[in-house]
């Protein structure tokens, strides 16, 4: 039998039962575009990640308190150039919640306490107005930046410069909104106000001696090779500032190290997303199986008669091998261009509460048309051989 | 026009065969063949009578290499059966043998056309579809041949059948009653062409019958009776058979 021939047949037996073969289709076509959509989600996700390690700047660490509070003595200590040649700029932060208001529009927002540096260490850019400037922090001044978002929130499209908000009840002026920015760590719903002005007026926290505590310091490195260097100045001159001995009483995060745990769990997520994706192929596979016995069944008397005019055993493995191989190459192409359609038509989107992000790149269609057609070989050479196994006169006598 | 020629080696040539079918758990057996020997020689025109259930259809099967004796030995061509692997008895179906059923058998949902070529499909033949037209043509299906058998009469089934065996030139053609359903003209018309092929090819034909007038047909008729060959008779004929040469 020529391959043409072969493929004649497989066509011929195909069409006789079109709704078995749409449904078989179905299954595969399903599990084609979960693969696709799930491994491109996977590598949107990645790409996300990769993303915000260069947005955020890898040399940015970041020094919470684990024990003793972190002051603004620290900070001053930290800034010093002699003690830390490698650190560029040193942001110390307190963080809290308010309510915003103005006239009758109200909304709730994180208000963090900041100086000056905070701008460049997070790599954050203004939309108008300005920035917190350093007499306002040694002035106490009641002035606000806010993020995007917030700014939308409660004043829409008009600018908001020069006006005035009530931040837990106190008159606040902003100065400034920051430029909106996408994705992940987003200041968008951030609300910045002054340091000393966060610590006396909002929070009422005080330390004996009256310095300032603070939430957490974010250390910009000179750049990406002064990290570990950075890391030791910054844990020789916190220990000495507070006299340990034994255990650290503060942690310094690398930003990378934190990107890199997000990596590993998203690298996880992706692994997870496959597994499921490859169960619905599988399950496809197995619907594939099904039919394809079914139809070994229904039609053993054509096989009888197949057999009688001639057909070798490889002739009939052959035909319905092929018969499952068009199935699932037929599904696979439908669920490539689904799949493709369906990563193309979510990213970017909010959708269920997340913002999704895909990335299709040439080798996934490929891989699934591939797997798809491998699904056929392997879960139609049981069924085929079933079928090349009957005795003719047995086949040709059944009803 | 060809002479039958009785060569010294058969055709067919059957020792002793059996068939037994075993059912409900080898408790009930029943021997479908017991003990057959026959000889058919290149060019004879055999009937197979009997009553129903006297086994001609097992035999038929036998002798065309869709079942295989449960004991005893089948040479075709001088080529052993038992020994065959499966793709050897494919080989001998898609090429020695012409089967025609009594249930025509014929693919649904293919043309008449289609039908023919089968089994040159399976046996790598060339042109096709012209030997296919050709045979159509021989059956007087000319004007049908893009039919499905469910357009068709039962007669003209049959001849599709017909078709399909001679279209391989098979040197055996088989026919298990080919005229069982059919009225007295169609089954004139069949047996005119099986004649034809039988005295014109050359062909050996081997047809079993209920029907008198259907054997009278032939040369030679053999009659089963319990799975066992109670008669075999040969038509006064200018030549002698082998068994007769060999009893002189
Ligand atoms: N698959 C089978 N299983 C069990 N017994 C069978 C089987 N096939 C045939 N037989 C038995 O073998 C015997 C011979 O059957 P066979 O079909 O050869 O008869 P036949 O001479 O062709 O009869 P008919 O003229 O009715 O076609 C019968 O008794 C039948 O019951
Ligand atoms: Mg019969």
């Amino acid at each position: 039998m020529s391959p043409l021939d072969i493929i004649r047949t497989s066509i011929y037996s195909l069409t006789a039962n079109r709704l078995r073969a749409a449904l078989a289709l179905l299954g595969i076509v399903l599990g084609v575009c979960s693969v696709i959509t799930l491994m491109s989600i996977g590598r949107g996700s990645t790409d996300r990640i990769t993303e915000l390690i260069q947005g955020l700047g890898s040399n940015l660490l970041t020094v919470i308190p684990s024990g003793e509070p972190l002051t603004l003595a620290d900070v001053d200590a930290l800034r010093d150039p002699l003690y830390t040649p490698s650190i560029k700029a040193v942001a110390p932060q307190i963080g809290t919640f308010g309510t915003i208001h103005i006239d009758n529009n109200t909304t709730q927002a994180a208000i963090t306490g900041v100086t000056p540096e905070f701008l460049h260490v997070r790599n954050l850019e203004m939309g108008t107005g300005a920035f917190i400037g350093i007499p306002h922090v040694e002035s106490l001044a009641e002035v606000v930046v806010l993020g995007a978002q917030v700014s939308d929130d409660l004043f829409g499209n008009q600018d908001p410069t020069g006006a005035e908000v009530r931040i837990n009840g106190r008159r606040f002026r902003v100065v400034g909104v920051l430029a909106s920015q996408s994705g992940f760590g987003s200041m968008d719903d951030q609300t910045l106000i002054p340091i000393t002005t966060a610590y006396y007026r909002l929070s009422g926290q005080r330390i004996p001696g009256g310095d300032i505590s603070v939430d957490q310091i974010s250390i910009q490195a000179k750049d990406v090779e002064s990290v570990d260097q950075a890391i030791e100045e910054i844990e020789t001159v916190l220990r000495l500032s507070h006299r340990i001995t034994e255990a650290d009483d503060f942690t310094v995060f690398n930003q990378q190290e934190i990107l890199d745990t997000f990596d590993e769990a998203n690298q996880t997520l992706v692994v997870f997303l496959g597994t499921v994706a490859g169960i619905s192929l599988l399950v496809g596979g197995i619907g594939i199986m099904n039919i394809m016995l079914v139809s070994v069944t229904e039609r053993t008397r054509e096989i009888g008669i197949r057999q009688a005019m001639g057909a070798k055993r490889r002739d009939i493995v052959a035909q319905f091998v092929t018969e499952a191989v068009f199935l699932t190459f037929g599904g696979g192409i439908i669920g490539v261009i689904a799949g493709l359609s369906l990563a193309t038509a979510i990213d970017g989107r909010f959708l269920i509460g997340t913002e999704w992000s895909t990335r299709v790149t040439s080798d996934i269609p490929v891989i699934a048309l591939i797997v798809s057609i491998a699904v056929g070989l392997f879960f139609g050479i049981y069924p085929a051989v079933r079928a090349a196994r009957l005795n003719p006169i047995e086949a040709l006598r059944y009803e | 026009m060809r002479t039958p020629t009785y060569a010294l080696q058969p055709v067919i040539r059957i020792r002793d065969v059996t068939k037994i079918y075993e059912m409900g758990d080898g408790t009930i057996q029943v021997r479908a063949l017991d003990g057959v020997t026959l000889d058919i020689h290149d060019g004879e025109y055999v009937a197979i009578m009997g009553a129903s259930g006297s086994g001609k259809s097992t035999l038929m099967n036998i002798i065309g290499c869709l079942d295989v004796p449960t004991s005893g030995t089948y040479h075709i061509d001088g080529q052993a059966v038992e020994t065959m692997s499966n793709n050897r008895l494919a080989d001998i179906r898609s090429r020695k043998v012409g089967f025609v059923f009594q249930t025509h058998n014929l693919l649904p949902r293919l043309t008449a056309l289609a039908n023919v070529e089968l089994p040159m499909m399976y046996g790598h033949w060339p042109n096709r579809r012209k030997r296919a037209e050709h045979a159509l043509n021989l059956v007087n299906l000319g004007d049908r041949m893009d039919h499905r058998p469910t357009e068709l009469s039962g007669g003209q089934q049959q001849r599709v059948g017909i078709a399909r065996a001679l279209v391989k030139e098979p040197s055996v053609l088989l026919a298990d009653e080919p005229t069982g359903n059919l009225d007295t003209a169609n089954t004139a018309e069949i047996l005119n062409i099986i004649s034809e092929l039988n005295h014109q090819n050359g062909i050996t034909v081997i047809v079993v019958t209920h029907e008198r007038d259907v054997a009278a047909r032939a040369d030679r008729i053999i009659t089963l009776s319990d799975g066992q060959v109670i008669s075999d008779e040969t038509k006064s004929s200018p030549l002698m058979t082998k068994g007769e040469l060999e009893g002189v």
